[in-house]
């Protein structure tokens, strides 16, 4: 397989113009960032913690972002009808998905290192090499589950009708799993609650890299990645 | 294969579960040549392009296009062909000129190129503007103009005047005629028989999947011309239509000579009227 740098970077470049015109596909980051800021300004202290806000934000951006970024720009070519522009252009699906899935990582990514200092986490209580191991995978997870709701989409709407209760579960339920032991169990398999775990022992200075972690974060990725290919190999992209 | 064929299609058929789409499609079109699908909505035109770029499989028969086994089509020969559905899409938050510039990039065509082709299609006082912002017809000719970009030497139209005005139409044809004459091999589908009469070289009718009729538009017009007729106008405004007879001639050469003669046209059939006469269906 040739895959053609010229048109990735071409790919690329539409993504990002058409994510920064696209309010739909950015809500979740900017929400991400403005949910910190109000959280910070109107909890008091002993409750917003750095690393409950920190958590709280990569919730959102990481998890509700990554699975918009992944459906939601793949779900408006189809209903613009420009994706089968696009793949009889001379693209491949591989520098499509390529070309796609990067400016949706390098936009959370980013989020991710800029909540830090919005939370109120001081930048050098940051394991910065675990820090963004962990958030760049399970944005990568959340983009791929994207990417899965976007192929079974033909409008942004059905991306988000189906995106929806899997956003919810996985943004809020890690939010709640401090008060109830058995959702914490439970949470402690799943990337969002993993990604949780990780934010709160890493601020009291007591997280260290774990074979259970890393093998939840592999697991997971594995079988998305998995369920993508499934899904694409029996549908296309834009299969009518 | 011809060295000068570019897309050959023998016994194509494609059907859906139960229902035929087509039915032992067999036909050739060569370079510099446009080649009109002339049928009403549903008669498979969309289906046979998509099967001959690459978007569909078909059920039976076998299809080249460039050489190349449509079973075998991959990204590769999209550089090389051009595609307009009565579909496709712009990026309408992106101005006219982004619009191409990326396809531009995609394609590996000089940027200064855009401008030019801009020029050819009338948009380049519009090249700024949102592709969301433009007209039905102008949006249109920039598709075409996307189609182009890369001097395809196959060119697949899917009913690309459907519901333009007039003039746009005008612009439309022209720059069809100007690739043809470049060497574009244009595969043309309308169910506008004017569209065909006027633009293509070779034209098939197509009717529930089938071709029906095959041959040059003039050729398809008189092979069905068996009453010959003339409709006459005279000076005292009479109108009249005569059958091809000896009396018939008489008359016209009198018409002729008494200077009583103001307009003399032949009957043959339009397109449509070959059409209906060969299917029962009208071209809609």
């Amino acid at each position: 397989m040739n895959l053609s740098i010229r048109k990735i970077s071409a790919i690329f470049e539409l993504k990002i113009q058409s994510m920064f015109t696209n309010m739909s596909i950015m809500v979740a980051p900017i929400l991400s960032i403005g949910f910190v800021l109000l959280m910070k300004i109107a909890m008091p202290s002993a409750v917003a913690t750095g690393a409950y806000l920190l958590g709280m934000g990569l919730s959102f951006n990481n998890i509700m972002g990554g699975i918009m970024m992944g459906s939601y720009p793949l779900s408006e070519e189809k209903e613009k009808n420009t994706l089968r522009v696009l793949m009889t252009s001379s693209v491949s699906s591989v520098e499509f998905i390529i070309g796609s899935i990067l400016p949706s990582l390098l936009i959370t990514v980013i989020i991710n290192i800029v909540l830090i200092p919005i939370a109120g986490v001081p930048v050098g209580k940051i394991d910065w090499p675990i820090y963004l191991l962990y958030t760049t995978v399970t944005a990568l997870i959340s983009i791929i589950i994207g990417y899965v709701i976007g192929i079974y989409s033909n409008s942004q709407m059905q991306a988000g009708n189906l995106s929806m209760p899997i956003m919810l579960l996985f943004t809020l339920t890690p939010m709640f799993q401090s008060f109830n032991k058995t959702i914490e169990n439970i949470m402690s398999f799943t990337y969002p609650g993993m990604l949780n775990d990780f934010v709160l022992h890493s601020m009291t200075n007591n997280y260290n890299i774990n074979f259970k972690d890393v093998s939840v974060l592999v697991i997971w990725l594995i079988v998305c990645l998995g369920i993508f290919i499934y899904a694409y190999s029996k549908n296309g992209l834009d299969s009518e | 294969m011809n060295q000068q064929t570019v897309i050959s299609v023998e016994h194509l058929s494609k059907h859906f579960k139960e229902q035929v789409a087509l039915k032992d499609l067999s036909f050739s079109i060569k370079r510099g040549e446009i080649f009109g699908f002339l049928g009403p909505s549903g008669a498979g035109k969309t289906t046979t392009i998509k099967i001959l770029t690459g978007q569909m499989k078909q059920s039976g028969g076998n299809a080249s296009v460039l050489n190349t086994s449509v079973n075998k089509i991959n990204e590769n020969i999209y550089e090389q062909i051009g595609i307009v559905t009565h579909n496709s899409g712009l990026y309408d938050k992106l101005s006219v000129y982004k619009n191409l510039e990326i396809f531009a990039r995609l394609l590996n065509v000089n940027k200064s190129y855009i401008n030019e082709i801009l020029t050819r299609v009338g948009l380049f006082n519009d090249k700024n503007k949102k592709a969301g912002k433009l007209s039905q017809g102008m949006r249109q000719r920039l598709i075409l103009a996307r189609a182009v970009l890369h001097k395809p030497k196959v060119l697949f139209l899917d009913e690309p005047t459907s519901g333009l005005d007039p003039s746009t139409q005008i612009a439309i044809h022209k720059l069809i005629t100007e690739l043809r004459d470049e060497g574009t091999a244009v595969f043309l589908t309308t169910h506008n028989m004017e569209e065909a009469d006027k633009l293509c070289d070779q034209l098939a009718l197509l009717n529930d999947g089938k071709i029906v009729e095959t041959g040059t538009p003039r050729e398809i017009r008189l092979n069905h011309n068996k009453k010959k007729r003339y409709k006459v106008l005279l000076k005292n405004n009479e109108e009249l239509t005569l059958s091809q007879s000896v009396e018939t001639t008489q008359k016209i050469n009198w018409w002729m000579e008494s200077n009583e003669l103001v307009t003399i046209h032949s009957c043959e059939p339009t397109l449509e009227t070959v059409f209906l006469e060969v299917t029962g269906r009208e071209l809609v």
